[in-house]
């Protein structure tokens, strides 16, 4: 399936609203669901079914669809290659969550999409290890890569270039980012787009600008902007100041869906900093940490980073 | 024996006359870790929070909390007295001891405040603790972490329904190292065993008073008086410090 296709889904009415980019171009405005539950965490661990609600709650709403089912059929084809991207730079206490990836593959596989088309990637052993992935175990029959193993040659685009997953460039057909909610000590908060620093072969090289400037080169990356077809974001605990590693800070309970990734990275934002401002620590909006990239984004024709713009939801399921 | 220190506490704040925005331990502070701050909660005229993306968003303790003849009246939200950093010569005494008092003695605001409700806390966060001395509607709760509990100290220890009430009262937890009580007014409201040593506590947590260090289990009422012991007092003591407040 080519994006193309998928927008001319979205049309048919299979969907309310569509694929990233889309929305940017004028179509209405990006949908960001954020399902919250006080029960997600139990002693600060993910319980698996009350996590799966909440995405599929999520995704539901971003859809419009009436059922988990329906959204996520109208999202991915069972003919297709799927690339999930998880972020395990947080380690064991602040990354994306197996519960929240076995889902998502459990729902992939209800759309028909097949085990061995699924794929998973991150950059280190050590972040596959965090969201309890292995190169030796399937999960559920997907794959886990270390990028490294299968590398482009190098990819220029604006200011960036570097060598990428191979497979994310030549052979998935849609992108599942699984990004985490978190602050950044040098571009002020790590979301979906900065997560794809994992898909790419040496991250250090593109912090310059604080992130600003590469970061987005990489998200207009036309395997990463065609291609991203869902965002979920694991909310359950999140981090909002200082390294993006270590130990939560702050336990959201949420799980946020979204198709637009500066939408979603809008409104991770804003929660991150909410919480801050609950704490009386220095906003990012104004400082050296500010998130520059998500409006920078937003006018290259990315996605939309006006809040007032994004229509999000807080869907309560006690 | 209203006198904070008539017991040897290894902390004591008395909130009766308090003023400004620190409370220092009338105990001994050996390494100056124990005293407790109020950021800007006193006397500033509350502000309506604005709308967050998840719920209102008000700095901590903007208004919300003043200071009164009887103690610190809380009747906001975000409002803590808390140490700037660890309490960790704090939590090293009680290890040690391998035995504690928790005393507090104030008036809740209402009977349905939960969380629980933090009135002393030696926290993290939502998820991990030392000990708590909190509210639960009408209940007084314990959550004491030793190593054959959870890293959060449940489960909780309660006493019944009923137990609090909207006045002043003196509220006493006790651990002699396998037997946690807590005491309302003197009385004993419930008794229960907790096995294991105080040997998992982390001495990174700070020490809280009326909140969880990330300020979202707030407690309101006046606090009168916060008071820790490195040891289980006995009985006749606890019923001694509750009728001196309660005469």
């Amino acid at each position: 399936m080519t994006r193309r296709d998928f927008v001319g889904r979205l049309g048919a009415g299979v969907l309310a609203l569509g694929a990233a980019g889309s929305v940017a171009r004028g179509q209405g405005s990006p949908k960001v669901g954020i399902a919250q539950s006080e029960h997600v965490l139990v002693d600060g661990a993910v319980r698996p079914y009350t996590v799966g609600e909440m995405i599929d709650r999520a995704v539901m709403f971003v859809t419009g669809a009436a059922s988990a089912d329906a959204a996520w059929s109208g999202l991915f084809s069972a003919d297709e290659v799927v690339g999930i991207k998880p972020n395990g730079l947080g380690g064991y206490g602040c990354s994306t969550d197996p519960a929240v990836i076995t889902h998502c593959i459990q729902r992939l596989h209800g759309v028909g999409v097949r085990p061995e088309s699924i794929l998973l990637w991150e950059d280190r052993p050590n972040n596959l290890d965090a969201c309890s992935l292995s190169v030796d175990e399937p999960l559920l029959g997907a794959r886990s890569h270390l990028i490294q193993s299968d590398l482009t040659e190098p990819i220029t685009h604006g200011s960036l270039t570097d060598r990428f997953f191979r497979p994310l460039v030549n052979d998935v057909d849609a992108v599942l980012n699984l990004p985490i909610l978190k602050a950044h000590p040098i571009c002020g908060v790590t979301l979906a787009m900065k997560n794809h620093y994992g898909s790419l072969a040496d991250p250090s090289a593109q912090h310059f600008d604080r992130c600003n400037t590469p970061m987005v080169d990489l998200a207009d990356m036309p395997f990463i902007r065609d291609k991203t077809r869902l965002v979920v974001c694991d909310g359950t605990r999140a981090r909002i100041q200082g390294q993006a590693y270590g130990e939560p800070e702050y336990y959201p309970n949420v799980v946020m869906a979204a198709t637009d990734p500066v939408a979603h990275d809008t409104v991770g934002y804003h929660i991150i900093e909410d919480e801050r401002e609950r704490r009386g620590i220095a906003p990012l909006k104004g400082s050296d940490l500010e998130p520059r990239y998500i409006a920078m984004a937003a006018e290259r024709g990315l996605g939309v980073a006006d809040l007032e713009s994004i229509d999000y939801e807080v869907i309560d399921l006690a | 024996m209203q006198d904070p220190l008539a017991l040897d506490p290894i902390a004591a704040y008395d909130f009766r006359e308090g003023q400004g925005d620190t409370i220092a331990s009338l105990a001994p502070d050996e390494d100056d870790s124990l005293t407790l701050t109020l950021g800007d909660a006193i006397d500033r005229e509350a502000q309506p929070p604005r709308q967050g993306i998840l719920g209102p968003v008000s700095p901590p303790g903007q208004g919300g909390a003043r200071w009164a003849e009887e103690g610190l009246v809380i009747e906001g939200a975000r409002v803590a007295a808390k140490t700037y950093g660890p309490a960790a010569w704090l939590t090293d005494t009680l290890v040690d001891a391998g035995a504690l008092s928790v005393e507090f003695v104030g008036g809740p605001g209402d009977t349905e405040q939960n969380g629980p409700a933090r009135m002393v806390s030696l926290s993290v966060d939502p998820y991990h603790r030392n000990l708590t001395l909190g509210q639960e509607a009408d209940r007084y709760v314990l959550r004491l972490r030793t190593t054959d509990t959870d890293a959060n100290g449940t489960p909780n220890i309660e006493t019944p329904p009923g137990t609090v009430r909207p006045e002043l009262q003196h509220v006493m937890a006790t651990y002699d190292g396998g037997v946690a009580r807590v005491y309302v007014d003197g009385e004993l409201a419930v008794e229960e065993d907790r096995g294991g040593s105080l040997e998992s506590w982390d001495a990174d947590y700070p020490l809280v008073i009326a909140n969880e260090a990330d300020l979202e289990r707030q407690w309101r009422g006046t606090v009168a008086l916060a008071a820790i012991y490195d040891r289980a007092l006995t009985n006749d003591e606890v019923t001694g410090r509750a009728d001196a407040w309660l005469a």
